[in-house]
């Protein structure tokens, strides 16, 4: 069957009405908690997750997936309206779209960033139809050192994103690597780390710790700070139309924004958020007038909205080709593919094709739901952000603590959850990061997997991986990456130190 | 952590609590190696159970000593931030945490929708929801809430306590 045959068999699927309701609903939810500051995609894909068993994989796929790119459309929104960004990845935009909103341009910003995110999202869209079944193919080919490289590379490339110190990063990919060796090894049925407790025994669910780390500790964030009303300014429909000029100067912007956010897509670590600086400072450096970024330049706007859209598409590669997860959003995605016991990789595109076709038909369709959804209702959304954290937290809470236990009916798993909760708060106030854990604790078994696997193949000596050419390379970049880094670390110091001085 | 009110004493305190973090976690590196050792360490050629833990309790063990020897010797070490906490924030901190606790400890005797109930009651009192009939509406719409969601639509085996 051709591509293009798969991919009519997706849209029937996709088209399906409990298909189409899911990614529905996954859109919404997802512009929802981009625009709402706070509540991340992130927390609201491990919320969901226990209401995606009912349904099948393709259906709970698709749902989250929906979230996590619908965040990317809602997040401009409240930056650009009242300068707080609603999501990480929409950080940058405050810079130019809070000083549109402020000369009147407020309409024209939303609705070039709407249509620039739906382009962005359908270009990486194709980009995801075209590279992920060769890359699948490809990976048939990775043996247990393959597999092994690609995942010491995703640590070190994840720990240094995500951390001012990839010390911490290092230190946080440790401790989920042990997590993920907690319950019976699966090779001896020794238990481990167990302590005698049966509740151990089967090892400790990726949801609590999700849930805790992104739900509990947000709400525990919230929760000290004092509430602070916000006010937003009201936006109709009428107000939406850019001028010519605008609409001219933001064309080159989307399109080199999509293809920068869709390639950052494929490295590890918070890819959307990484875009978005690079598609600004690319912008701005190519500028005719670099001086008047900071004044509402539409390209500042445009080009990194673009960006994280296109790069969330291209970190889906990564984890529907290879199986591996190089951000916490798709940490969460693998995990709902597993508890309907589908494994994505490059057995999926053979075993399974109807799930990722059927869920690439689904990404054009919530694009274009979202683009229908984010420019007549965009004064609607732009209220969500009204919502107060009062009313809102506690249905979280509850949803939270409920959630949890339906999974498995464990009273244990939320006592993992709480203490995660609390765990991660101390570690973000202390600057610990929190993806790098979360992803190690998904791809724990694998590694250890893969690690016992060539430790065997290579009968103890580990040399003999030299000969494979694909796990050389791979070790050799990550080598690359972290000689790298380590000297741009002294010539920033050297910086820092001559500043002092 | 730092109190408002101690702001004087910021700078002696450094950043005590996020070295007795890593401290922690480094200290526990040295159980999981210990413990990991018990398993079996097997050999290069036939890993144990206990081989790969080792491995990770080796690591986190080097990076907490490395982490420690950063913030003994970096000079920039009482410019990073420490957490600030107002008296107030601390208590609503402590106040969610317990009501976390008090869903969990009194559900299975008092059933999911009433512990809902107080539950919600108590986050919103305590993230500041004023006044007694905003809290408890609140707190009525999100029991129903959970019911409609967990035991009508997703069948969830939650326990009803003495509503049977």
């Amino acid at each position: 069957m051709s591509g293009f045959e798969h991919l009519l068999n997706g849209f029937s699927l996709a088209l399906s009405p409990g298909v189409l309701l899911a990614c529905f609903v996954g859109v919404l939810l997802g512009t929802i908690v981009g625009v709402l500051p706070g509540l991340g995609p992130t927390a609201t894909m491990s919320l969901m997750l226990p209401f995606t068993m009912k349904y099948g994989p393709v259906t709970g796929l698709i749902m989250l997936a929906g979230i996590w790119y619908g965040a990317q459309y809602g997040g401009s929104t409240t930056s650009i309206l009242v300068n707080i960004p609603g999501e990480a990845a929409s950080v940058i935009t405050c810079i130019d779209g809070y000083q549109m909103a402020k000369k009147g341009r407020a309409g024209a910003a939303l609705a070039l960033v709407a249509v620039g995110s739906f382009i962005a999202g359908t270009l990486g869209n194709i980009g995801l139809q075209i590279f992920a079944p060769p890359l699948a193919q490809a990976a048939l080919a990775f043996g247990p050192p393959e597999y092994l490289a690609l995942m010491v590379l995703a640590f070190v490339v994840l720990s240094t994103l995500t951390s001012e110190s990839p010390l911490k990063g290092y230190f946080m990919v440790a401790l989920g690597l042990w997590i993920g060796t907690i319950g019976i090894d699966p090779v001896e049925g020794t238990p481990r780390f167990t302590f005698g407790s049966y509740d151990l025994m089967s090892g400790i669910d990726f949801l609590p710790i999700a849930m805790g780390l992104f739900g509990i500790t947000e709400i525990l964030t919230i929760a000290i700070e004092p509430y602070v009303p916000r006010l937003v300014e009201k936006i109709r429909f009428r107000n939406l139309y850019p001028n010519r000029e605008e609409v001219k100067r933001s064309v080159a912007p989307v399109m080199r924004g999509s293809l920068l956010g869709f390639f950052v897509g494929l490295l590890p670590g918070p890819a959307p958020t990484i875009s978005t600086f690079f598609s600004y400072g690319l912008e701005k450096k190519i500028s005719k007038y670099p001086e008047k970024f900071g004044t509402g330049m539409v390209e500042g706007v445009v080009g990194p909205e673009s960006a994280n859209n296109s790069a969330v598409t291209g970190s889906l590669i990564p984890l529907l080709a290879l199986g591996i997860p190089f951000a916490p959003p798709a940490a969460v995605l693998l995990a709902g593919l597993r508890m309907h016991h589908v494994d994505p990789g490059p057995f999926l595109f053979q075993n399974a094709p109807q799930i990722f076709w059927g869920f690439i038909a689904s990404m054009y369709i919530g694009n274009v739901m979202l683009l229908i959804l984010n420019l007549p209702l965009v004064g609607m959304f732009a209220r969500i952000a009204t919502l107060r954290s009062q009313i809102l937290m506690p249905i979280v809470s509850i949803v939270c603590l409920a959630g949890v236990y339906s999974i498995r009916n464990s009273l244990f798993d939320i006592w993992v959850m709480i203490a995660t909760g609390v765990l991660g708060f101390f570690m973000r106030k202390w600057k610990f990061p929190v993806a790098p854990l979360v992803i190690s604790i998904v791809l724990g078994p694998m590694t250890e997997n893969s690690f016992r696997q060539t430790c065997m193949m290579c009968r103890g000596h580990f040399y003999q991986i030299c000969s494979r050419p694909i796990t050389m390379g791979l070790l050799l970049v990550t080598a690359a990456f972290v000689i790298f880094n380590i000297y741009q670390g002294k010539r920033l110091k050297k910086a820092l130190s001559k500043e002092e001085i | 952590m730092i109190l408002s009110g101690d702001r004087g004493k910021v700078k002696s305190v450094l950043r005590k609590p996020e070295v007795l973090f890593t401290l922690a976690f480094t200290a526990f590196t040295v159980v999981i190696l210990f413990l990991s050792f018990r398993l079996g360490f097997g050999s290069m050629k036939s890993p144990g159970a206990g081989f790969f833990p080792a491995f990770v309790g080796l690591f986190g063990l080097t990076l907490g000593i490395f982490l420690l020897i950063h913030y003994f010797t970096s000079k920039r070490a009482s410019e990073m931030d420490e957490v600030t906490l107002k008296k107030s924030g601390l208590k609503r901190f402590i106040g969610m945490i317990v009501t976390f606790c008090a869903w969990l400890i009194f559900m299975p005797w008092l059933g999911f929708i009433i512990v809902t109930f107080f539950a919600t009651f108590g986050f919103a009192k305590i993230m500041g929801l004023e006044g007694w009939w905003r809290p408890i509406l609140l707190a009525l719409g999100g029991s129903v809430f959970i019911y409609l969601l967990f035991d009508v639509w997703f069948y969830a085996d939650l326990p009803r306590g003495i509503l049977g």
